[in-house]
């Protein structure tokens, strides 16, 4: 005689092949750190497996019923066409009617099953493992539901204990029979909620895993954040310092020229330096708005040559130095055409080219900055040089933190070789300073690079 | 009065220097722009010779405001420095204004541009503040 019990421990062993699960929606490799998605698809497969063993289970009885006579063929016979039903919907997508009408099927089944047969076989403790699945079945965003068909399950278990309604056909069974069927069912509901619970633990460890993952990540995105945060709060008392210096003196000097009687020369006087201060102001949100724009935007490769553009960045700058310095190209034939972030890269030898002629020397003969760029193994080499002042041992190790001024008559924001740090850094590169007090100084900043194509001139 | 101001700014230097000039003509008014330079004049100055108000800067290169406090605390110990010191800064937190204070020789935190009545306050209560 077949039972249920037999069904559902083969089930424990039935494997379904892989890509048919996959045809079907099921998501195998939940590799989703998503814990409701990762319920849902359990509750998926949960379904299919009992649709399948449902309509096993149907078919097989209705085969023995009709050939013992023993059971009522026509009722387990129908389940059959509802399973099929079940999976079509499944299959267009009505994945929650699906999973309804065979939820709604196989209660169905039980209670009739057990009421045609006298005296009760123990058919109803499939109502256990039925109310458990509800649970999984419809975890995630159909819980509720889910709660809602396991009141009505346990409702329609008390009703059925309670009462003696019983349906016609009686089918008899002798005693013993009945006490053999019973044990079975019996077995057969205590495996299926074993399965289940298996079914559950084995989604509560993943989901763990998950959380626990999860928690380490967090606790490493928090300290980042905090780091973070650490930074801002220095850069944020740095810059309003750096914002709030030109302004101050703004501030004075419009309360002196506001004090009346007023010379006119004097008048001139604090104007120019307001003036001064004015556009020191505007350069200090300059550099400010350029280390926020490395920090945010990602790099863009663009065609440029390097040489042609330190050329043209050296005669923006060569007006604002105090005597004249000469270009000294390395290699002034070679053109040094790459594909590089090219805004960047202005910034860098803006900022670069830009110090070795404010800090030229006044002592010696012929000032210079020489600037050479050559690639190797897929790296870009720049180096600039100059014979200016010069940078003292011990300013060296701080000349790129930020709003570092290496004298206090320095002229600038202090960003400056601050910036280059953050720009090189982005672009996976190293900036080095050589430098020796009244001898020159010497920036080698090198780059990993895509694509490089060196053409004679 | 002489009135020593440190601050690397020499903008703002020259600023506080004519104010007061504008407001105060007899002072003498030193201005120096190097943090270590003030404290190496001041190292080598007898304290009798000290100035009479000494306006500070905090946010220094090289050597900062209270780097400089912390070098000056131990002429202090001497009760009969005449010395008044207040800090002149453009700083807008109360972290800076809390420590500065902290010094029990640091008499006012005054706010870039020096203004009159500031100095004024800072100057008249004398033995009421320290």
């Amino acid at each position: 005689m077949m039972t249920l019990g037999g069904l559902f421990f083969s089930m424990k062993n039935l494997r379904l092949p892989r890509h048919l699960l996959v045809k079907l929606g099921i998501d195998l490799d939940v590799s989703s750190d998503d814990d409701v998605y990762i319920l849902e698809q359990k509750g998926k497969t949960l379904h299919l497996l009992l649709l399948a063993l449902v309509f096993t289970f149907c078919v097989i009885f209705t085969i023995i019923n009709i050939q013992t006579a023993t059971g009522p063929a026509a009722i387990t016979f129908i389940p059959v066409p509802l399973t099929v039903i079940c999976l079509l919907l499944y299959i267009k997508g009505y994945v929650v009617a699906s999973k309804l009408l065979n939820f709604i099927q196989v209660s169905t089944v039980i209670a009739v099953l057990d009421l045609i047969v006298t005296p009760s076989s123990g058919i109803l403790a499939y109502y256990i493992p039925t109310i458990v699945g509800a649970q999984i079945m419809f975890a995630g965003k159909r819980r509720r539901l889910g709660h809602l068909l396991s009141v009505i399950v346990l409702l329609v278990l008390a009703a059925l204990v309670l009462t003696d309604f019983r349906l016609a056909p009686k089918l008899t069974r002798n005693l013993e029979d009945a006490k053999i069927e019973w044990l079975m069912n019996f077995g057969g509901s205590t495996l299926a909620v074993l399965f289940e619970i298996i079914f559950i633990l084995s989604v509560s460890n993943r989901i763990q895993t998950l959380l626990i993952n999860k928690k380490h990540l967090i606790e490493k995105q928090n300290e980042e954040l905090q780091r973070t945060n650490e930074e801002l709060d220095r850069f944020v008392y740095a810059v309003s310092h750096d914002l709030r210096t030109p302004l101050v003196s703004l501030k004075g000097l419009l309360d002196l020229i506001l004090r009346l009687p007023l010379q006119p020369e004097k008048a001139v006087n604090y104007l120019q330096m307001a003036k001064t201060s004015t556009n020191r102001l505007d350069e200090t949100i300059r550099d400010i708005l350029e280390y926020a724009r490395n920090a945010r935007l990602e790099p863009v490769p663009e065609h440029f040559d390097l040489l042609k553009m330190a050329e043209q960045v050296f005669a923006d700058h060569s007006f604002a130095a105090r005597r004249p310095v000469k270009l000294v190209l390395k290699h002034p034939d070679a053109a040094c055409k790459i594909v590089h972030d090219k805004t960047r890269l202005h910034i860098l030898l803006r900022n670069l080219i830009g110090n070795a002629i404010k800090y030229s020397s006044q002592q010696v003969d012929e000032p210079f900055v020489a600037i050479s760029c050559s690639h190797q193994n897929g790296q870009l080499c720049l180096e600039i040089t100059d014979n200016g002042e010069g940078i003292s041992p011990d300013c060296l190790p701080k000349i790129f933190d930020m709003f570092f001024r290496g004298t206090s008559t320095a002229e600038g924001t202090g960003l400056g070789l601050y910036i280059c740090k953050q720009i090189v850094t982005k672009l996976d590169g190293k900036i080095t300073v050589e430098s020796q007090p009244n001898l020159g100084t010497t920036v080698k900043v090198t780059l990993p690079m895509k694509e490089i194509e060196e053409t004679g001139a | 009065m002489r009135v020593m101001l440190i601050d690397d700014d020499p903008l703002i230097n020259f600023v506080h220097a004519e104010i007061i000039a504008h407001e105060w003509p007899d002072w003498q008014v030193t201005a120096i722009e190097s943090p270590v330079k003030a404290l190496k004049f001041l190292k080598e100055t007898a304290v009798f010779e000290w100035p009479d108000l000494l306006l500070l800067d905090l946010n220094m290169p090289v050597l900062n405001g209270f780097d400089l406090l912390a070098q000056i605390t131990p002429f202090f110990t001497d009760r009969s420095l005449h010395t008044v010191v207040a800090i002149l800064s453009s700083s807008l937190f109360d972290e800076d204004r809390e420590k500065a204070l902290s010094f029990p020789f640091v008499q006012g935190f005054l706010e870039k541009p020096l203004q009159k009545d500031a100095l004024l306050r800072l100057l008249s209560p004398r033995s009421g503040n320290s």
